[in-house]
């Protein structure tokens, strides 16, 4: 790891390299270990390093920005020459609000030292377990270990310093036996939290029940969505429609609409990286503190996340939801989204279903009409179908063509329960939920 | 470099290794982007470090280095060899690498501009003139414009005797325009959003003449708004080729990796449909249906001299007249087939493992041309560049979208269809091929966004396709 007095020094230095300039610097470390195991043993097991410095210099309204991953001192001067000419030979961006100024973030305790410490063996132990039982089961596990540190630092001349270090642990596992196929995952701060045989053997015994799946005709059906499915609805919503500038562009489906009813009474929706129970960062991008912001309150929009651009649009403060500038412009983006939970269990809502499905995961789900937030996806690793309140069979994944938006005005029952999710840099605390009118276009096994 | 490497190969082998490679990577990128005539996210970026890997007891162990020098390389050789040591506790079969002769060699990507001696504002220029020209179109919306430069660096040997240095330079630039009316957003992009790319250098973002597209694509962007939607029902479809691009991609490409097949994927991107059991009988797609990967084409966005296990780009037949007869495939996927690699193990950085992918993936072309294909539809849609793509994870039911339609009636194209979409099943769409254009029509394109693995890679390919006709094929919204 860098180290908070390190990273600090890094930053002085490419302050002071920038002169009088306004400059915001951002350190960004990631060093993590991953283990991939498939058949039941272990094939790809690596330590990784993604570490940059990122520079960006202004001025006045020219901006430049550059990164590097080599951090002595010929790397600094480089990285910030590299910037102060990108930004003399840049056009004015009229839209270039500035470096913003803010007090510094709420610390967040969320460095776990079991899994900044979690050592190659400890992974193959952990996988050992898992194989353990898929094996006493009869199936073959597949899946990834994945376990780091993450470190962030941010230093800018408006007088932003912020620094970050915390620990993530997830792991995936997915079970196979002939046509069968389950997954279950589990994500903390702390490794020792992950209970491999645990999941192991929920994926087994799930596996075992979809052996022989059975193809379902398209129609609409109510469904039971499972947390990873409600996590991709929240994903695209959040960078569909809950972020400023497609609202600012009129390009998203809560345009003419904050204020009103745009979903279920019984779905409220809000962004939170300080929470425990999450893998935020206490900062965003630019080290605006994180602010909690409700989106959707008993179904009613009531926000969206600003970074600094868009918040000046707006003539309001930034929520602190900068993603990296780096990016392709896509603006703000809740990345730490949390849906509140109802009064079922997983096992109510499935009994009080008379004829429907339950879906564990969606994959490759990619708006077909963006400014509707209608998504097309296919389940995978896990489709049920249900009868009189009963699990009966497995079924061929599924193809779905769907608004998202009205899947959340037609939610009739969200479990007690909340679980995080993760994917990449999103990440989404949420229930399963029941969903009726889920509109099913097609089979893989058609 | 090649003594830090070797020493670290040594090191590794010293350790305990039965197999060792070093790879030496320095990526220097910069992007190039503006949106509504505003400069945005300018940047380069600078990255290197030395990759690490080592087979012991026939497993594998992976570490790296951002600092390179000769003690940061022995951390890394002595750490590679505790992973593997490591895996080599939960496994099933030892791994095998199939034999490859030692090369030693240089090749770097022909350049005629060198994009980095390119001033900037001679390239904001181009993209403000292109935007320019979008905006005069009453009804636009938003414009944008990218640009996107890579120089790959590599230096790699193994403790076979392989020393091998590549310099690969990869350009890239799009532009795209938005019109929004009414709760209805429409968006037209040339080449295809984050999609026109080559091995070269400056000259070809010259080459794609983007300015020249803009009135175009903004007054379809602006006519779409008011189009007829999308018919629903079984049809003929006419493919552009960038629409074949992505059917190529994403329902060939991505199923015919051999690590793919074997498992490697299936808790992250997915499997295959197409399993070893089907090598050499399945008939993936109708006669005229012939796919080849090609990295020796040095000029698509795939092309390389010799492939991240130093294994020499190779031109291989993957599907023959809509036979499977080969994957994609590394040296540790193709004996399992008992085959050799054919030079398809590439990593994204110095951070990563090789592993499977595509390079050059081409359709190879029919003959004719794309009048021809329209020609023959008495009613039907021609589709072209992609707007959104969803595959299931063996690869088997897609829904694919494209930017803009057209009706064909008795062969002729006829009014714009807005939200044009697409759905099936791989070997079915394939075996319902009935015509390619010719080698006139055929085009390398290439894009630098194809993911995969975990941690994610992400790598730049090329396609080579003509348009292509598709018979009985659902097209719209199924209700």
């Amino acid at each position: 790891m860098i180290s908070k007095d390190k990273g600090f020094e890094i930053l002085d230095k490419v302050s002071e390299m920038a002169g009088q300039a306004a400059m915001e610097a951002v350190l960004s470390s990631r060093l993590f270990s991953v283990t991939r195991f498939a058949n039941s043993a272990i094939g790809q097991n690596a330590d990784t390093d993604d570490t940059f410095l990122q520079v960006r210099v202004a001025l006045g309204q020219k901006v430049g920005q550059a990164r590097t991953n080599t951090l002595d001192d010929a790397g600094l001067a480089q990285v910030v020459k590299e910037a102060t000419e990108i930004a003399k030979l840049s056009a004015e961006d009229a839209g270039f609000p500035g470096f913003p100024a803010a007090p510094p973030p709420t610390p967040l305790d969320a460095f776990v030292p079991a899994t900044a410490n979690c050592s190659p063996d400890d992974r193959s132990l952990m996988v050992k377990q898992a194989v353990e039982i898929t094996r006493s089961l009869d199936v073959k596990a597949y899946g990834v270990i994945e376990t780091g540190t993450r470190e962030l630092a941010i230093a800018n001349s408006s007088g932003i310093r912020a620094y970050h270090a915390d620990t993530t642990a997830v792991m995936h596992l997915v079970a196979v036996k002939d046509e069968g196929i389950s997954s279950r995952n589990f994500a903390s701060r702390d490794v020792s939290a992950i209970d491999p045989a645990a999941l192991a053997q929920m994926a087994g015994e799930r596996c075992l029940f979809s052996r022989q799946p059975v193809v379902l005709p398209p129609g609409q059906y109510d469904v039971i969505l499972e947390e990873e499915a409600v996590k991709d609805i929240l994903m695209h919503l959040g960078a569909l429609a809950f972020g400023a500038l497609s609202l600012q562009e009129k390009r998203s489906f809560l345009a003419g609409h904050m204020g009103k009813r745009v979903m279920g009474s019984n779905v409220t929706i809000w962004d939170d990286a300080l929470a425990a129970n999450g893998f935020g960062f206490p900062f965003d991008m630019e080290g605006m503190p994180k602010q909690k912001v409700t989106i959707i309150e008993n179904g009613v929009a009531k926000g969206v996340v600003y970074d600094t651009r868009t918040a000046r649009t707006d003539g309001i403060e930034s929520t602190g939801h900068a993603i990296p500038p780096i990016w392709y412009a896509s603006g703000p983006m809740p990345i730490n989204l949390f849906m509140a939970g109802g009064d079922e269990t997983r096992e109510s809502l499935i009994a009080g279903t008379k004829r429907g499905v339950l879906i564990n995961r969606f994959h490759y789900s990619r708006p077909i009409d963006p400014s509707a937030a209608i998504v097309t996806g296919i389940t995978r690793e896990g489709t049920f179908l249900i009868k009189d309140g009963q699990i009966v069979s497995g079924l061929k994944n599924l193809r779905y063509i769907q608004s998202y938006p009205e899947a959340l005005r037609n939610v009739t029952g969200l479990t007690k329960t909340t679980k995080l999710q993760n994917e990449y840099e999103f990440n989404a605390t949420v229930p399963a939920i029941k969903v009726t009118g889920f509109n099913i276009t097609g089979s893989s096994g058609d | 470099m090649k003594e830090l490497l070797n020493q670290a190969v040594d090191d590794a082998v010293f350790k305990g290794a039965e197999y060792a490679d070093a790879r030496y990577v320095q990526l220097r990128e910069q992007k190039v982007s503006t949106r509504n005539l505003s400069p945005q996210n300018i940047s380069s970026d600078y990255s290197a470090g030395v990759g690490i890997r080592v087979l012991v007891d026939g497993a594998w162990g992976f570490a790296c280095s951002r600092t390179i020098n000769p003690d940061a390389m022995r951390q890394a050789a002595s750490r590679a060899v505790q992973i593997a040591q490591a895996s080599a506790k939960v496994q099933r079969e030892k791994i095998e690498l199939t034999p490859l002769k030692p090369a030693v060699a240089q090749y770097q990507t022909k350049v005629n501009q060198d994009p980095w001696q390119v001033p900037l504002q001679e390239k904001l220029d181009l993209l403000r003139d292109a935007e320019e020209a979008m905006r005069r179109v009453e009804g636009v919306t938003i414009t944008s414009g990218n640009m996107f430069f890579q120089s790959e660096h590599k230096f790699f040997v193994n403790s076979e005797g392989s020393s091998i240095e590549q310099t690969l330079t990869r350009s890239q630039a799009d532009i795209s325009v938005t019109a929004v009316a009414n709760g209805n957003a429409q968006t037209r992009s040339y080449p295809a959003r984050h999609g026109g790319g080559a091995s070269a250098g400056y000259e070809f973002v010259e080459s794609l003449n983007l300015a020249d597209h803009s009135p175009r694509i903004a007054q379809q962007a602006v006519a779409l708004l008011s189009a007829k939607p999308c018919p629903t029902g079984l049809m003929t479809i006419v493919l552009g080729g960038r629409m074949v691009m992505l059917q190529l991609h994403e329902s060939c490409g991505h199923p015919i990796e051999l690590d793919r097949v074997l498992g490697s994927e299936i808790s992250h991107y997915g499997s295959s449909f197409l399993t070893t059991d089907k090598l050499g009988h399945y008939r993936y797609g109708s006669k005229l249906v012939n796919i080849v990967t090609d990295p020796t084409l040095l000029h698509g966005m795939g092309g390389f001299a010799y492939d991240d296990e130093g294994v020499p780009a190779q031109r291989s037949v993957l599907v023959k007249d809509g036979i499977l007869v080969n994957y994609l495939s590394s040296r540790e996927t193709a004996g399992i087939i008992d085959k050799t690699s054919n030079g398809s193990a590439r990593a994204a950085g110095w951070q990563t493992m090789p592993i499977v992918r595509m390079t050059n993936l081409n359709l190879e072309p029919g003959e004719g041309s794309l009048e021809d294909l329209i020609a023959g539809v008495d009613h039907g849609i021609y589709m072209e560049v992609p707007k959104s793509w969803s595959i299931d994870d063996r690869r088997i039911n897609f829904q694919f979208g494209a930017q803009i339609g057209w009706e064909i009636v008795k062969g002729k194209l006829g009014d714009l269809i807005q939200n044009p979409t697409y759905a099936g099943i791989s070997g079915q769409f394939w075996n319902n091929c009935d015509g390619i254009a010719g080698p006139e029509a055929w085009v390398l394109w290439g894009g630098s966004g194809c993911g995969k693995g975990q941690p994610a890679q992400t790598v730049s390919v090329g396609h080579g396709t003509a348009p292509a006709r598709f018979r009985n094929i659902f097209v719209g919204v199924r209700k």
